[in-house]
Formats: structure tokens, sequence, C-alpha cells
């Protein structure tokens, strides 16, 4: 693709971290999950940290999914309104949608980052109770990821929102549409 | 306040990420309540805590495996030799087959997706007409949602606050019943349209496909049994299948190359993944902030006024719920809506049980139901056809379902029935 500039380069790029941070994450989780299953079922035993820090994988895998989502074009919407509509048009009004969606992530991005810097610094937040193994283990640092994900979802919307743009006016091809499972 | 929220619906309307549509109604909810918006970042962080959450993943992670390797094309060989010998035989082994993998993907519409492109050209080719193998396909999507491992259903439970098994056990018979008016219709169409040939039963066929499935037989068995036995935690089933048909897929049929697909598949299921639980995460904040505004409480006072008997509400709540149903996913509708009508259905004394039943159902119905019903959209992009020839194609089908749904509404044993202690 000769259009591709730097701008899309970096959005692809962020979007190849993600994707190796998908195949971790979720790894870790199944290994760890199996862990567990195994243990329980021939050993009557298993960690109570584990299925905390399965959980935990499960945000991640959420919020990090959810920004390769944005990336993709995949978040569920209803996109009635642009099927019916010129493909400039419709590119018009994705343009719109793609920043309002930038500028609502940009204020959770916020509201995100100063939870996290508070958790870490002003109180304590345990992922288990008090007397448990769990209990010990401190919670901002897996929170950290909600930053970062609407970090990056902010980022490929205003990518996106440029894109669009770029189609809307003539000086990029539409993207083609792909059935894909 | 109310200009904002009119705006955000608008936005949704027009086709802006749901997942940013609720995260910015609830902060106005939240704002409006003077309450920090930090708390929709502890409700989103916190809705991960649930412990049974943790199997949507892994579900989802398992169904996408299947979805890129044969299975599609082996359950339908099997569904072929066992029911295809019917009147209508090919147009109930595609209710069957999606039924299964409906409830297997967790009712994401991976369905149409996977399925779709194999069974629409041999509908097609057996003489079934086009609007109906279409309007069959994309009310397929969601059937066997109420069938475990069925991920809305796990959901619902949690939500609602009801044992998950008992729920399963529920949803049961009204979800055999949703499948049998589905292939009773189909069965009618192909008589009638007199065009569709009837092949004959093959004892050979079918040991042949039996062959062929051997491996992923066990998996409903070793899940079912489990969940229902009490011997896996929803969890642990859904750690399960995922083993299972990783070593089924990867090494056994040798589908799904370890480093050269495994990595894809991971990737995409993951996409489904975070876009479900992004707007998980924001429907718990609004549900919240709307809880704290006493929504709920006014609806309650509302409804209890204007709705004197058990019947009229039952009439309101599936009106109502159908329209949820075409607007919002399931994942977020039970997140929003279960709260708000959890109280309301308790004080006309509907079982909790019942009352799910009656959700779910609603809401595989709204999959279909035009003009935003997602499964319309999955069928448009998936067969290439235009939104209006789907709707048309689908309003058959959407009439049987209703008639199943008031069955399923108005008949609470078939619900209660498998329950030990409703």
């Amino acid at each position: 693709m000769s259009d591709r500039d730097l701008l899309d380069k970096i959005d692809g790029g962020v979007a190849r971290g993600e994707a190796v941070l998908l195949i971790v994450v979720l790894a870790t989780m199944i290994g760890l999950a199996t862990l567990q299953l195994v243990l329980r079922k021939f050993f009557s035993s298993g960690f109570e940290w584990a299925d905390v820090v399965v959980r935990q994988m499960v945000l991640w895998v959420g919020f990090i999914g959810g920004a390769h989502a944005t990336y993709l074009g995949r978040h569920i919407a209803i996109d009635a309104l642009g099927k019916l509509l010129s493909t400039k048009k419709a590119a018009a009004l994705r343009t719109l949608n793609y920043l309002v969606a930038a500028v609502i992530t940009a204020i959770l991005l916020w509201v995100s980052y100063k939870y996290v810097v508070a958790e870490r610094g002003d109180f304590f937040r345990a992922l288990g109770t008090e007397d448990s193994e769990a209990g010990q283990i401190d919670a901002w640092p897996f929170d950290t990821i909600m930053p970062f994900a609407f970090c990056a979802i902010a980022f490929h919307f205003v990518v996106a929102a440029r894109n669009s743009f770029l189609v809307a006016i003539g000086r990029r091809a539409p993207p083609a549409e792909e059935v894909e499972l | 306040m109310s200009g904002g929220i009119v705006g955000l619906l608008v936005l949704a309307v027009v086709g802006v990420p749901l997942f940013v549509v609720v995260g910015g109604l609830a902060m106005l909810g939240y704002q409006s309540e003077d309450i920090e918006l930090s708390v929709l970042v502890i409700e989103m962080s916190g809705v991960f805590s649930e412990p049974a959450l943790a199997a949507i993943p892994q579900f989802t992670f398992a169904g996408y495996l299947m979805a890129e390797s044969g299975t599609p094309n082996r359950l339908v060989r099997l569904a072929r030799a066992t029911v295809g010998w019917l009147p209508g035989g090919l147009a109930i082994v595609a209710v069957i087959a999606c039924a299964f993998f409906t409830a297997f993907t967790g009712a994401s519409g991976i369905t149409i997706i996977a399925l779709g492109g194999l069974l629409f050209p041999i509908l097609q080719k057996e003489g079934f007409p086009e609007k109906f193998s279409l309007g069959l396909l994309t009310s397929g999507g969601s059937l066997g949602l109420l069938f475990p491992p069925s991920l809305p259903v796990i959901l619902y439970a949690i939500i609602a606050g009801v044992e998950v098994d008992d729920l399963f056990a529920a949803a049961l018979v009204p979800g055999i019943l949703l499948v049998a008016f589905m292939a009773a219709y189909s069965a009618f169409v192909a008589v009638r349209t007199k065009k569709v040939e009837r092949i004959g039963f093959d004892t050979g066929e079918l040991l042949a496909a039996i062959k062929e499935a051997r491996w992923e037989l066990p998996l409903p068995v070793i899940i079912l049994w489990g969940i229902y036995g009490g011997w896996l935690t929803v969890n642990e089933a859904a750690t399960m299948t995922v083993l299972i048909v990783l070593v089924v897929e990867c090494f056994l049929y040798r589908d799904v190359h370890f480093t050269r697909d495994l990595p894809r598949i991971t990737v995409k299921s993951a996409v489904l993944i975070g876009a479900i639980l992004m707007i998980l995460g924001v429907a718990k904040g609004l549900s919240d902030a709307m809880t704290l505004a006493g929504i709920p409480d006014a609806i309650l006072e509302y409804i209890q006024s204007n709705v004197d008997s058990k019947v009229g509400f039952l009439i309101a709540l599936n009106v109502f719920l159908l329209i949820v149903g075409c607007l919002l996913d399931i994942f977020s509708a039970i997140i929003v809506v279960v709260p708000l009508i959890l109280p309301l259905a308790a004080q006309y004394g509907i079982n909790p049980l019942h009352l799910g039943v009656i959700f779910l159902t609603n809401l595989e119905i709204g999959y279909m139901t035009p003009p935003v019903g997602m499964n319309l959209f999955l069928s448009s992009f998936r067969f290439r056809r235009p939104l209006p020839m789907l709707y048309l194609a689908s309003i058959p089908f959407i009439t049987v379902l209703l008639a199943a749904l008031m069955l399923i509404t108005y008949v609470p044993e078939l619900s209660l029935w498998l329950v030990d202690d409703p």
C-alpha cells in the first residue's frame, strides 16, 4: 500500500504490539487455568493467587482486545445509517463518529490514569481478602492496563478519524469490505 | 443532562461504537449525581473480579478454534447423516448445527460467519428458496443460545444471582422448543415447495460420519456431564473445553497449525472478547449510575401503578425486551436491564429462573429483529445481500419464534419442569 504514511505505520506498530501481548496474556491465562484444573482434580490442591491472576488476565485480554478491536474497526456498533449513505458521505459520518469516540475515550484515559496513580500512592487495594494469600497482591500493577489501553484506543480512533476524513475528501480509496471470521 | 443523553443516543444510532456511548452515558449519570468519575473505572475493573467471567474468553477462544478448523464440516456431515432423511432434512440439519455451534461459541454471531458460508450453498443446491435459506441462517445465528455452555446464560446467572446450573436446567426445555419450532417450520416449507429432494437414510454414511467426528464427539458429553453433574465449575468446564479443542484440532485432526494458525486465531478471538468485555465494563458502570439515580425504583413505582396483573406485566416485559434486544447486544442488555427488571418480576411473583429464560429468549429473537438486530448485519455482510432483503427473509422465522416465546412466557412449567427446587 503506497498511501500508508508515518501515522498509519505507528498505528500498525501499536496494533502489532497489542497482538503480541494478547497472545502472551491469553496463553498465561489458559496455562494458569490448566494448572489449577490439574491441581484441583488430581491433587486436591491449587493456588489461590492463580485464580486471582487468571481474573486479572481477563481484565487484560478485555482491554488489550478492546484496543485491537478499535484498530480493526470491529467494535459492536449500530451501523445502519452508514450502509445507506454513499461512500463519501458515510466516510464523513465516520470521521465525526471516530472523533467523538476519541474524545470520550480520552476522558476515560484521564479518569483511569488518575485512579491508578491514586491507587498506587494514596491507598492500597488488594486482589483478595485480608487474611488470604491473594490479599497480599497489590491491585494497581494490574489496573495500569486501563490507562494504557484507553490511550491506545484513543490513538486508534484519531487515526481512524483521519483516514475516514481522507476518504471523505477523496484523497484516499475507501477500504475494501472484507468478510472475515 | 437530558440533552447529553439524547445526544449520546443519537451517536449510537449513527454508528459510534456502543462501548463509547454506554461509557459516556455512565459518566453523565455519575456527574449528575455528583459522584467522581473514577467510580466508573472501579466498576469496570470490578466486573472482572466476578469468578465466572473467566469462562467467557476461554469459551470464545475454543469457539474460534473450532470455527477455523474442520469442525463445521464434520458437524454438518454428522447432522446430515442423522436427520437428513426427514422432510426438509437439510434445513433441520442447519437448525441443529447452528444451535450446537451457537451454544459452544457464546452466541457472539460467529455461527453465521462459520456455518453460513458452508450451509447456504448446500441449501440452495438442494432446492430451498433463497429467501428461506437466508432467513433460516440469519435466525439460526442465535438459536441455541439457551443451551450450555452458552455465555449469556452464565452471565445472566451471575448478574441475577441464581445458580448457573439451575438456569441451564430451566432453559433446556424452552431451548429444545425453539429448535423444534424452527425445524417444524422448515419441514413445512420443504414439503410445500415440492422442489426439495429427500435423501435416504444411510447407515454406512452415519457410521462414517461418527468415525470422522470421533475426537470431537466426547466434548459436549464431558462438558454437559461436568456442569450438570457438579464435577466441573463453569470456569473449569471452559478450561477443559479449551484443552480438548486445542489437542483435538492441533494434534489429532491437525486442522490448525500450532505456530502458523494458532497465534492468528488467538488474536482474532481476543478481538471479539475485547469488544464484548469493554461493553460489559461500561455497562456495569451505567447500571450502577442508574441505580444511584433511583431509576429502578422509579420504574418499579410506575409499573406497579399502571400494570395490575401478572399477565399484563409479562406482555409489557416481552414488548420491552424485544425492543431492548434489537438495540443492545445481549451482554450489555443483561448487565443494564436485569437489575431493573428483577425487583419488578419479584413483585409480580415471577420465578427468577423463569424470568431468565423469558429474558434470554426475547433477546435471542431481538438478534434478528429489524431494523438493527445484529444477525441481520452479519448475514448481510456474509451473504452479500441488502439488508431489506434480509428483513423480509427473517419475518416468517421471527413469527415462528414469537409463537414459541408466547408458550415459554405463559407456561412457566416449561422452564421449571427440570429444576429440582424452583
